[in-house]
């Protein structure tokens, strides 16, 4: 035993290259609408406040309402937590970003690494991400809104994916994924599961500076693409400012910021000028 | 023909025969002996800091548990709270001889003697051997910690180790059981007598006053020469032009080692920070741009300043002194990150 970290020591002095785990495919856990296999690290808290502005153009947007900076679509904050570095959980608040899907939503949810991609060996990172949003609306009583909860149960909606991804450079990682979601209550026709397809990347230009681009595609019975709904579609920067704290802003057509909001309910076109500026900012703190 | 046979195999059996009788290459044994003990057996005055057995749970592995992990099981069979969560012992120190000569603290001798042992190179002194030390926060670490605290832990091992916990470490306090576990295990990593660089002469005058008790003080003082009693403390003061720097000579190859055995020992992997280190392009422009700017991340800045420890924010970097870095080897990191071959 005596000898027994003393050897772990050495060992992890000398693992400072090629058998280590690869870091940052992305830095932080969104990249701009969909979730990205990084989870935190353990102990460290991330408090996220991220703000979606109104349509910069189209029939709600232009200069009566300062290109939708007089508009808030959807605010969220909330806190992610890391019990350990590839399990981490979260909560959440948000306004709910579309008019035609449920709001005041609290969000639960759960990350989870399965793989971590390794700089010789595992050659990917794959993470699993859960997600219960749960409508505080008060009740509606037109029977024909979403908000007209019958049962409890009415007011929840679940999302579960799975998110792989390659760090294939120090400029360049590239996600795909997939995933469901489960409305307990949707439109009369509308189908309650939906299926997604997500692809996101991140290029680096700078060691804090990067460029961000991410699509989630939806399929369901009742989803026609690109005539009833439309692809979330999310192009945006990242800063690194230093510190563990990350700040994105970027451009999107979906209004909602959690996958329960954006992936049902995304019908906003882009060359229609209906997309809006967003920005995140997260903060770590290790407690 | 037949004779020229025979005489062939009578020489070529006397050969073998006489490899087989050779012995091995003679090799001295070890001398094991610890150097405190030896010392205490010549009258040497004791230490302040020896085990004390009464205290109950101590143990070195224990110790060792705390030094490496951060956390031992406790009293009560359940593990102890991480003592910190932003470092572990090991982040700053080694646990073994990091310097060729243990008289000198010289930093460009102990980076050739780290590359060669493939041992990070530190901000912090190593435990092997501390001991065996007089004195601990040493010259300027008062102005970091204060007097009230520094000189407090000067002359006192258990409490130097108790202001690496809460100050350096940004950690909770140690327990006093926990703090002798850990004196314990640095007691496992005293120095042998083996470690001195003693002449077989000099050897013979230290067994020879342990036989006979003539000349000790003499035998002491030798065995205090062969090492130093604390390990000296300076702080550096950045250039004031940082585009100028020292005025050095920066020697790119030298401050690759420095880089990669300092700097991505905490750095990469966000090992123990925030701030990701790697010897990818990105990293080494990002340092380029600041190592001459009077910013955050100036290399300049935070080898001899450190970062503001701000608990529960983000990780604070503790600063090198002269004597674990010097000005040269900065110009050498310097050197490394703007050398546009060695830098990608």
């Amino acid at each position: 035993m005596r000898y027994f970290y003393t050897i772990v020591f050495v060992y992890c002095a000398l693992s400072l290259s090629a058998q280590g785990y690869v870091y940052q495919t992305f830095k932080h856990g969104k990249i701009i609408n969909s979730q990205s296999v990084e989870t935190l690290k353990t102990w460290d808290l991330d408090f996220v406040v991220a703000h979606r502005f109104g349509d910069a153009f189209g029939t709600n947007g232009g200069w009566n309402t300062f290109y939708g900076f007089e508009n808030a679509s959807d605010i969220l904050i909330g806190f992610n937590y890391g019990l350990n570095d590839n399990f981490q959980v979260g909560i959440s608040r948000t306004k709910g970003g579309s008019p035609l899907g449920l709001d005041k939503n609290v969000n639960l949810s759960f990350k989870y690494r399965i793989l971590r991609q390794k700089e010789k060996g595992m050659p990917i990172s794959l993470a699993l991400y859960t997600l219960s949003s749960i409508s505080t609306s008060p009740k509606s009583y037109n029977k024909a809104s979403l908000k007209y909860f019958d049962k409890f149960i009415h007011r929840i909606v679940y999302h579960s994916q799975i998110m792989i991804a390659r760090k294939f450079g120090p400029g360049f990682s590239l996600q795909i994924g997939g995933g469901y979601t489960h409305r307990n209550k949707a439109y009369a026709g509308e189908s309650n599961g939906i299926l997604n397809a997500s692809l996101g990347t991140r290029i680096q230009f700078t060691k804090t500076w990067g460029l961000l681009l991410d699509a989630v595609v939806p399929f369901a019975p009742h989803i026609e693409l690109f005539k009833t709904h439309q692809p979330s579609l999310g192009l945006g920067f990242e800063v690194e400012t230093g510190g563990g704290h990350v700040f994105k802003f970027g451009l999107t057509n979906s209004r909602g910021l959690m996958a329960t909001d954006f992936i049902p309910y995304t019908v906003e076109r882009f060359e229609k000028g209906e997309f809006r500026l967003g920005f995140t900012i997260s903060r770590l703190f290790r407690i | 023909m037949r004779i020229i046979i025979v005489s062939v195999l009578i020489l070529t059996g006397l050969f073998a025969f006489q490899n087989r009788m050779r012995t091995p290459e003679e090799v001295l044994p070890q001398d094991n002996r610890n150097v405190y003990d030896v010392l205490q057996s010549l009258g040497d005055s004791a230490a302040n800091h020896t085990f004390r057995p009464e205290v109950k749970y101590a143990s070195a592995v224990k110790g060792e548990e705390i030094f490496f992990t951060g956390n031992t099981t406790g009293p009560n069979g359940t593990k102890t709270k991480i003592q910190s969560k932003l470092f572990k012992c090991w982040a700053c120190h080694n646990t073994v001889i990091e310097e060729p000569d243990l008289t000198k603290y010289d930093p460009e001798a102990r980076l050739r003697y780290a590359k060669e042992k493939h041992l990070p190179f530190l901000q912090g002194t190593t435990v092997y051997g501390i001991v065996n030390r007089k004195t601990f926060y040493n010259n300027d670490y008062y102005k970091k910690y204060g007097h009230e605290l520094a000189d407090k832990a000067h002359r006192n091992l258990r409490e130097a180790i108790q202001l690496c916990a809460i100050g350096c470490s940004q950690g909770r306090p140690l327990e006093d059981w926990e703090i002798e576990s850990v004196l314990a295990y640095f007691w496992t990593l005293q120095y042998k007598m083996s470690d001195l660089s003693l002449t077989p002469k000099e050897k013979e005058m230290v067994d020879e006053a342990l036989r006979t008790g003539v000349d000790k003080q003499q035998a002491i003082d030798l065995l205090h020469s062969k090492y130093a009693d604390h390990s000296p403390a300076h702080f550096l003061l950045p250039p004031a032009d940082r585009k100028a720097g020292f005025g050095l000579q920066g020697r790119p190859e030298v401050g690759k080692d420095v880089y990669e055995l300092s700097c991505l020992h905490c750095h990469k992997n966000g090992r123990f920070a925030y701030y990701y280190l790697d010897t990818d392009g990105y990293s080494l422009r990002h340092l380029r741009y600041h190592f001459p700017r009077f910013t955050p991340y100036s290399s300049y800045q935070v080898i001899c300043w450190g970062t503001a420890p701000l608990p529960g924010k983000k990780f604070y970097m503790p600063q090198y002194t002269t004597e674990r870095m010097n000005p040269q080897l900065i110009e050498d990191l310097r050197a490394y990150v703007e050398s546009p071959k060695m830098a990608k």
